[in-house]
C-alpha cells in the first residue's frame, strides 16, 4: 500500500535534518562530504550532504564528480556497518586475576540521515543475525531513533537491488523516505513519527505530475537495477553448484581472496577476536572485522575448513544467497554493488551468479 | 616471572629492523627487566654464543659461513624468530638473483674481492626451521614489543593470514587502484604494517611480501594483468615481487 505523499523542495530536506537535532534531539549521523572528502560522522547542516556530487562507478573503479553532477549521489564504500559494528571494537577487560569487564558501546540517540534503500535493509539482515544476540550491536542498533532514507532516482552502473527487491525505494523499516525529483522533492512518512516531522514542513500533498514523475523514475529505476536471473531458478542453481569445484575455480579464476568484497560488503560481519596483552597480565580482548575470503578464516587447530581460494570464494556467495535465508530467512546480498566496484580485480557478482546459473540450467 | 634469554644476529641486512627492535625496546624498557640479553652485538659489548630461550634472526643468508652460523643457533635456540622481509624472504638483495654475483659485485665495491657472497640469495627457513616470521621492510615495531611481552608471560601470538586490503579497509582507507587507477599491490601481499602507503594516498609496493598460503602463479599473474592496466610494466612487477618475497617466487615458480 502506497502511502499518502508529499512535495517539497530541497530547503524542506534541509528543515527536516535541522528538526531531527533541534526538535527530537538526535544526533544526526549520515554520510558526510566535507573538503572533498567522504566519509560517515555527524551532519550539522544540509551542506554537508554530498547532494552536489555523483559517484560513478563500475566494476573496479570510483569517481567522485561534483562538475556537471546530477547531484544523485548512491554511495561509496564505507557502509552502515563503519558505525554500527566497527572495524575493531573492545569486548572485554580482563585483569590479572581473570575477572573481567564487558566493554560498553554508547552512541547516544541518533538519526540516519540519508541512507539508501538498500542499507536500510542490510540493517534488517544485520538485526536477524546480531540483534539481541551481539550486545555491541544491540547497544548501537537501539541507539537509532529515527531513519530518513533517500531513495534512489538514478542509480549507478552498479546497482542490483532490483533483482532483490531491497531497493530503489524504500517499503518500511524507516520514519521518512524522500526522493529529488527534477524540480521538487517528495517526501513519504513510513511512521507515525515520520508523519508527524513531515506535518511541520512545508510540505503539500504530492501533484498528480509529481507522483506521475516519481513513478516513471522509479519504474525506470527498477528496470535499471534488474541484473540476476530470477531469484528461485537461480537459488536452485546454485544448490546444484555447490559440489562443482571446477566450475567455481572457474569462477573465481580472478579473485586472489583479498578481502574488499567482505570489507565494504554491508553485511558480512565475521570477525576474528584478539587479546592485547599487558605485562601485569591484564588485556583487553578486541574483535576485529575477518572476511572469509581470506585463508585464515576456516582456518582451526587440525586443519582448514576451506583451504582453497574458490571454496572460500563460492562460501561468499553461497552464504548470501543460500545460508542467510535459512538464517535470518531473507536473501544476504542487498544488491548494493560495494563489492563489484571495489574489488581490485574486477570480479563481478552478477557474472558470477549468470556464469553459475547458465552453467548449470 | 622468569626472565627468558634472548640473542639477536645479523646476517645480510641494512639493520633497519634490529633499528626497531632497538626502538620497541626503548619504548617498553619494562621488556629489558623481562629478558636477559646474551648476544647482541649492536646493543652490548659483551656477547655470549650460548643456549637460548629465543633467537632473533635479521637478513637473508649469501654465503656459505651463513649457513653455518644459521645451523649453529638453530641448534642453541628454543624458539628462533626470523625478523623482517630480509629473514623472511629474501629481501632487497634478491634483486641480484639470476646474474653473476661476481658482475653485480663490481658494480658497487671498489675491491670487489673483499666480499664473500654466492650467486643465491635464501631466506632463513629455506635452511633452518622457523617458529615465527615476522614480515615488513623493516618490521613493525609495535608488532615486535607485542610479540615479545607475550613470549615473556608464556603466550604466543596469533597468525592471521591475510591482504593487506583487510587492513586498509578496517582503516578506512579509500582504495587508491579503484579510486585513483594508482597500481597497488596489497590485494597479494600480507597484513601488517596497517596500510601505510595507501593512508598516503599512494600503492603499496609489497614490502612485507606476497602472502604464502592462497596464491598460485595464475593468481600472480591475474594482479600482474590488473596493475598492467593501470600502467605498471610486467618487468616493475616481477622485480618488485623478487625484491621483497624471493623465497616465494622461488617456491611458486614464477
Ligand atoms: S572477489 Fe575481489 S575483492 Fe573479493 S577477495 Fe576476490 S579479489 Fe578481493
Ligand atoms: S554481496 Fe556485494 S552487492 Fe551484495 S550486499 Fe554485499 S557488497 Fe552489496
Ligand atoms: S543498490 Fe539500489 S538502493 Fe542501493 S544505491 Fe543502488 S539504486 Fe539505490
Ligand atoms: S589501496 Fe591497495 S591495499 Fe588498500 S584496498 Fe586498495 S589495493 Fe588494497
Amino acid at each position: 500500500m502506497m502511502s499518502m505523499m508529499y512535495e517539497g523542495s530541497i530547503r524542506d530536506v534541509g528543515k527536516l535534518l535541522s528538526l531531527l537535532s533541534s526538535l527530537l534531539n538526535l544526533k544526526v549521523i549520515g554520510l558526510r562530504y566535507v573538503n572533498k572528502s567522504l566519509s560517515y560522522g555527524e551532519l550539522n547542516s544540509i551542506d554537508e550532504a554530498p547532494l552536489n556530487v555523483e559517484d560513478v562507478q563500475a566494476p573496479s573503479s570510483y569517481k567522485l564528480v561534483e562538475e556537471g553532477a546530477s547531484g544523485r549521489f548512491r554511495h561509496s564504500f564505507p557502509s552502515l556497518k563503519y558505525f554500527l559494528y566497527p572495524p575493531v571494537q573492545d569486548v572485554l577487560y580482563i585483569g590479572r586475576d581473570f575477572s573481567s569487564r564487558e566493554a560498553k558501546v554508547d552512541l547516544g540517540d541518533v538519526a540516519l540521515f540519508g541512507i539508501k534503500p538498500c542499507d536500510l535493509h542490510s540493517m534488517k539482515v544485520f538485526d536477524g543475525i546480531l540483534m539481541n544476540r551481539d550486545p555491541y550491536y544491540t547497544s548501537a542498533r537501539s541507539s537509532i531513533k529515527i531513519v530518513v532514507v533517500e531513495e534512489c532516482v538514478k542509480p549507478s552502473k552498479v546497482c542490483f537491488c532490483g533483482s532483490l527487491g531491497t531497493g530503489p525505494w524504500a517499503s518500511d523499516g524507516f520514519d521518512v523516505a524522500f526522493a529529488r525529483l527534477s524540480n521538487s522533492v517528495v517526501f513519504k512518512p513510513g511512521s507515525s513519527i515520520g508523519s508527524d516531522l513531515l506535518k511541520r514542513l512545508n510540505v503539500k500533498r504530492a501533484s498528480d505530475e509529481t507522483m506521475y514523475e516519481y513513478r516513471e523514475a522509479m519504474d525506470n529505476a527498477l528496470k535499471s537495477t534488474k541484473a540476476l536471473p530470477e531469484l528461485t531458478a537461480l537459488n536452485n542453481a546454485l544448490e546444484k553448484s555447490m559440489g562443482s569445484g571446477e566450475l567455481w575455480t572457474k569462477v573465481s579464476r580472478k579473485c586472489v581472496g583479498c578481502s574488499n568484497c567482505n570489507m565494504v560488503c554491508p553485511t558480512c560481519f565475521c570477525t576474528e577476536f584478539f587479546d592485547e596483552v599487558e605485562l601485569d597480565e591484564s588485556a583487553v580482548r578486541l574483535r576485529k572485522w575477518h572476511g572469509c575470503l581470506s585463508y585464515s578464516y576456516g582456518l582451526v587447530a587440525g586443519g582448514h575448513f576451506r583451504p582453497k581460494l574458490y571454496m572460500r570464494y563460492r562460501h561468499f556467495i553461497l552464504h548470501k544467497f543460500l545460508f542467510y535465508p535459512n538464517q535470518v530467512g531473507l536473501i544476504g546480498c542487498v544488491g548494493c554493488g560495494r563489492c563489484i566496484t571495489w574489488c581490485p580485480l574486477g570480479v563481478d557478482i552478477r557474472e558470477t551468479l549468470w556464469e553459475v546459473f547458465k552453467s548449470v540450467s | 616471572m622468569k626472565r627468558i634469554s634472548v640473542g639477536v644476529f645479523k646476517l645480510t641486512s641494512c639493520s633497519g629492523c634490529i633499528n626497531e627492535l632497538i626502538y620497541a625496546l626503548v619504548k617498553h624498557p619494562e621488556l629489558l627487566k623481562l629478558i636477559d640479553v646474551k648476544y647482541f652485538t649492536e646493543l652490548q659489548d659483551v656477547n655470549a654464543l650460548t643456549e637460548l630461550n629465543v633467537a632473533i634472526v635479521e637478513g637473508s643468508c649469501v654465503r656459505e659461513e651463513h649457513e653455518g652460523i644459521l645451523k649453529k643457533i638453530r641448534g642453541l635456540s628454543e624458539v628462533l624468530i626470523s625478523m623482517g622481509t630480509c629473514a623472511t624472504l629474501g629481501g632487497v638483495q634478491s634483486l641480484r638473483v639470476g646474474v653473476d654475483v661476481s658482475e653485480v659485485k663490481k658494480y658497487v665495491y671498489l675491491n670487489p674481492e673483499y666480499v664473500d657472497a654466492y650467486n643465491d640469495v635464501k631466506a632463513v627457513g629455506e635452511l633452518i626451521q622457523v617458529d615465527l616470521s615476522l614480515r615488513g621492510c623493516p618490521v613493525n615495531g609495535d608488532a615486535l614489543a607485542s610479540i615479545i611481552k607475550k613470549i615473556v608471560i608464556g603466550g604466543w601470538p596469533l597468525e592471521v593470514y591475510e591482504s593487506l586490503c583487510a587492513d586498509c579497509k578496517r582503516a578506512g582507507i579509500e582504495c587508491v587502484v579503484v579510486a585513483k587507477g594508482t597500481p597497488c599491490l596489497g590485494p597479494i601481499v600480507s597484513a601488517g604494517c596497517g596500510a601505510l602507503c595507501p593512508s598516503f594516498g599512494r600503492g603499496c609496493y609489497g614490502c612485507y611480501g606476497v602472502k604464502d598460503k592462497d596464491l598460485d602463479p595464475e593468481k600472480i599473474f591475474e594482479m600482474e594483468k590488473a596493475l598492467g592496466r593501470l600502467g605498471l610494466s610486467k618487468d616493475d612487477f616481477y622485480s618488485l615481487l623478487k625484491g621483497y618475497s624471493m623465497s616465494l617466487v622461488k617456491s611458486l615458480k614464477i
